[in-house]
């Protein structure tokens, strides 16, 4: 087990304590209909392998973002538990990370977590040049050596297929598709246990989304962490991951195989969903 | 009519400096706000410094102001008259004579002693501001020591040129702790905050900021494990002057071609004196 | 070693129906009652008219589709036995990396990797070198008669019958104990087809076990220990 996830919400508003009952996939809605909070996710539970790819996929608005971003603490959660079992307390015991202290929060962001975002500009930092931005996790884990830190660069520069010579070039310089290779090369910089991806290739045109969720799954492959994908497109879920998640107004309405899910649906969601993209 | 006030300031604007450099002192290398008063120069004229040297500086001390080295500049004569006027001190252009030294952009060379108090005036204390503008999310890198974008410069200037372009306001960590601006003293100076036996106050009139070191910190500057930390050299060069050769020499470019001498003008007198002695 | 009599996979009583939920929970019915045992090293055919639900009782028992009711045990070289029908979806996952695998008649394969790269894959998960593990890929396609000029190239651009014959040589250079075939010779010339036969003989003497669906009687003959004949569901 890497991560165990126990009935996470995240209410935006104030609640009026029956926000969680009155919203989620039995009700049809997100909106409390008492106080008018909206429940982005609503008791979600899931528990990951430690080299588990895992797709989270729903309509804008379903709450999947949302879980993403409680989960790599983005966004504070409202109520719930996240034991991410590589953070253990003194006596070995996995830490609820929703308690982790800011400090603690980037250790983790540095060390053993890492967040791929659809737009670069979130992952990257423009200021520094894109062997500086992977350098920068490098760093934050700790490093202080610099031939060490320029070699890991240097590294995961070939590894995303960049040309070495643009080491030391900004994002801005380069293509969209290539930016969000600097953005992965940074996430895996550190060599993470876990890489949260949100909407990965949305965004880029079809040719350079292949290559893009190629390169992903051969790096899995190879360095083997766990993967949560997040897509509202399932050729990237059919094409990434193991297990599929299904989300609707914020509750996770189903669970299964990734194969399973796109060729046996058991929820009426679910067969919705699949019908109406293949 | 009320009589000119020893050290002009009022007692309670002392008070609050006072206070302000003993949360500084406690907290080696940790910027502190203070209420920056109207001083009679214009801010970013020294007036951080200034308003430090005032708000301690006693009947009984030595003064000594120089700027980048030298007594005799026209700020350090000036800043130095103005401080007279106001107190009636004392001063001296000898290292060693002084108990209170105001500086911009030096350290003299003599050794500073434990009896001696070491006042910088700061253009810029905040070291982020040229990786992270948000001054509150400067005080949380702070608060978490979190300074890897500082390193990511000094990575992709060793990635560039070799080595860190950074000539001045080199960023030194203060006591294992907090990341510093030392204001802008060259790097040949860097060494030598270290474990010093005198206590360095940091003053910036414009940004109202107040910071320190005190006696036999521990400052070390932000240099990669795998490389030195190089500072300026003058490779066969020496005061033409006095003719010293192991300390921070100013270049001057004259029609003749470059020159070099002392930047510390004391230093300079005595080592002369010196030579004319042994000669 | 095997026990050559012992079971791999027995099926207990598995059906399965399709609830249709956009369409006011129509059901449908897939397979029902279906019940056989594979021995380690044998090869069962499953027979049956088109739509009597044999690809769907193969995809029931890899956990791609869920069971509706009954049994799937599987059992291990040390008499181990799991029933797949209620393992976790980490369990299956599991299971299908060491000890299920499933050969389709459609290449499942990433763009840009050459067919000789592609067949390695699985070989590599396994922790064999690089170079052995390509020699042993090539060895496979020259025994499935894929020309050496095509090695370098993503199957992708091949044809048909070439791109079966590649997808058949990932699922079995580094063979699961328990193979699940759905029509591994279907659109193969005499040629192939035979050499693929030539295989699967090859595999049953490392005793392991397969369940195929063959569109060509004769064909299936030629390889099957025996035959489990599904029924067509009456309406």
């Amino acid at each position: 087990m890497l991560l165990d996830i126990h009935s996470l919400s995240k209410i935006y508003g104030q609640s009026c304590g029956h926000c969680l009952d009155e919203t989620g996939e039995r009700q049809g809605r997100s909106i409390c209909p008492q106080c008018g909070s909206v429940v982005a996710v609503n008791r979600a539970c899931l528990q990951i392998e430690g080299d588990e790819i895992l797709g989270i996929v729903g309509e804008s608005g379903s709450g999947k973002s949302t879980l993403l971003q409680l989960l790599y603490r983005d966004v504070e959660a409202s109520s719930g538990e996240v034991f991410f079992h590589v953070i253990k307390d003194k006596k070995n015991r996995p830490v609820n990370i929703l308690d982790l202290d800011m400090l603690q929060t980037a250790r983790m962001r540095n060390e053993m977590m890492s967040m791929i975002y659809q737009n670069p500009r979130l992952g990257l930092n423009y200021l520094f040049s894109a062997g500086g931005n992977i350098a920068e996790k490098i760093i934050g884990a700790g490093e202080h050596r610099f031939e060490k830190i320029r070699n890991r660069v240097h590294h995961f520069v070939d590894k995303i297929e960049l040309p070495g010579t643009r080491v030391d070039d900004y994002p801005d310089t380069f293509s969209g598709g290539q930016q969000q290779r600097i953005q992965i090369a940074k996430a895996l910089s550190s060599s993470p246990n876990l890489l949260l991806l949100d909407e990965p290739t949305t965004g880029l045109d079809v040719s350079v989304q292949a290559r893009i969720l190629d390169l992903i799954k051969s790096l899995q492959k190879e360095m083997g962490f766990a993967m949560i994908v997040v897509s509202h497109d399932l050729g990237v879920i059919r094409h990434l991951t193991d297990i599929t998640v299904v989300m609707r107004h914020g509750s996770i309405v189903e669970y299964g195989l990734t194969d399973q899910i796109l060729e046996d649906p058991q929820h009426g969601y679910t067969q919705l969903l699949v019908s109406s993209i293949l | 009519m009320t009589e000119i006030r020893f050290a002009i300031l009022d007692e309670d604007a002392k008070k609050e400096i006072r206070r302000a450099l003993l949360k500084a002192v406690s907290l080696p290398g940790y910027i502190v706000p203070f209420a920056s008063r109207e001083m009679p120069v214009a801010r970013g004229w020294g007036t951080g410094g200034m308003q430090i040297t005032l708000s301690i500086i006693v009947e009984e001390d030595v003064l000594k102001v120089i700027d980048q080295g030298c007594d005799g500049s026209v700020n350090a004569v000036n800043i130095r008259d103005f401080i007279v006027a106001a107190t009636g001190v004392e001063t001296s252009a000898h290292t060693d004579e002084a108990s209170l030294i105001q500086t911009r952009h030096r350290i003299p060379e003599r050794p500073l002693t434990e009896e001696q108090i070491l006042v910088f005036q700061v253009p810029y204390p905040e070291v982020l501001t040229t990786v992270e503008p948000d001054t509150g999310r400067q005080k949380q890198i702070h608060a978490h020591r979190e300074y890897s974008r500082l390193w990511v410069l000094l990575y992709e200037d060793t990635a560039q040129f070799g080595e860190s372009r950074i000539s001045n306001r080199y960023p030194v960590e203060v006591n294992g702790h907090f990341v510093m601006d030392p204001s802008p003293i060259p790097r040949y100076d860097i060494p030598r905050l270290d474990n010093n036996p005198a206590l360095l106050l940091f003053g910036a009139g414009r940004e109202k900021r107040i910071y320190a070191i005190p006696p036999y910190t521990r400052v070390k500057p932000l240099v990669f494990e795998d490389r030195p930390f190089l500072v300026e050299s003058f490779p066969g060069q020496c005061c033409e002057r006095c003719g010293a050769n192991n300390v921070f020499l100013d270049e001057v470019h004259g029609e003749d071609g470059v020159h070099y001498f002392c930047s510390d003008t004391d230093y300079c007198d005595n080592h002369q004196k010196r030579t004319d002695h042994a000669a | 070693m095997d026990n050559k009599n012992s079971y791999r996979l027995r099926v207990h009583n598995l059906s399965k129906h399709f609830v249709l939920h956009q369409r006011g929970g129509k059901r449908i019915q897939g397979f029902t009652d279906v019940s056989f045992s594979v021995r380690r090293g044998e090869l069962l055919a499953l027979t049956g008219v088109s739509g009597s639900g044999k690809s769907s009782a193969l995809k029931t028992i890899y956990r791609t589709y869920i069971p509706s009711r009954g049994r799937i045990i599987l059992e291990s070289d040390d008499d181990s036995a799991v029933d797949l029908a209620c393992c976790s979806e980490s369990e299956i996952l599991s299971y299908r990396r060491h000890a299920m695998g499933f050969v389709t008649q459609f290449l499942k394969i990433l763009p840009r990797i050459s067919a000789l790269d592609a067949v390695a894959a699985p070989l590599l998960e396994n922790g064999v070198d690089r170079e052995e593990a390509r020699q042993r890929a090539a060895d496979l396609l020259d025994a499935l008669n894929i020309r050496r000029e095509l090695f370098n190239v993503s199957p992708l651009t091949f044809s048909g019958g070439e791109q079966q014959r590649i997808n058949i040589a990932r699922g079995v250079i580094a063979p699961r104990k328990l193979l699940l075939l759905d029509e591994p010779t279907a659109s193969l010339d005499e040629d192939s087809a035979g050499r693929v036969l030539k295989l699967l003989h090859r595999l049953k003497k490392q005793s392991i076990s397969m369940i195929g669906i063959f569109h060509d009687r004769e064909r299936m003959e030629q390889v099957a220990d025996s035959e489990y004949q599904m029924q067509l569901e009456r309406l």
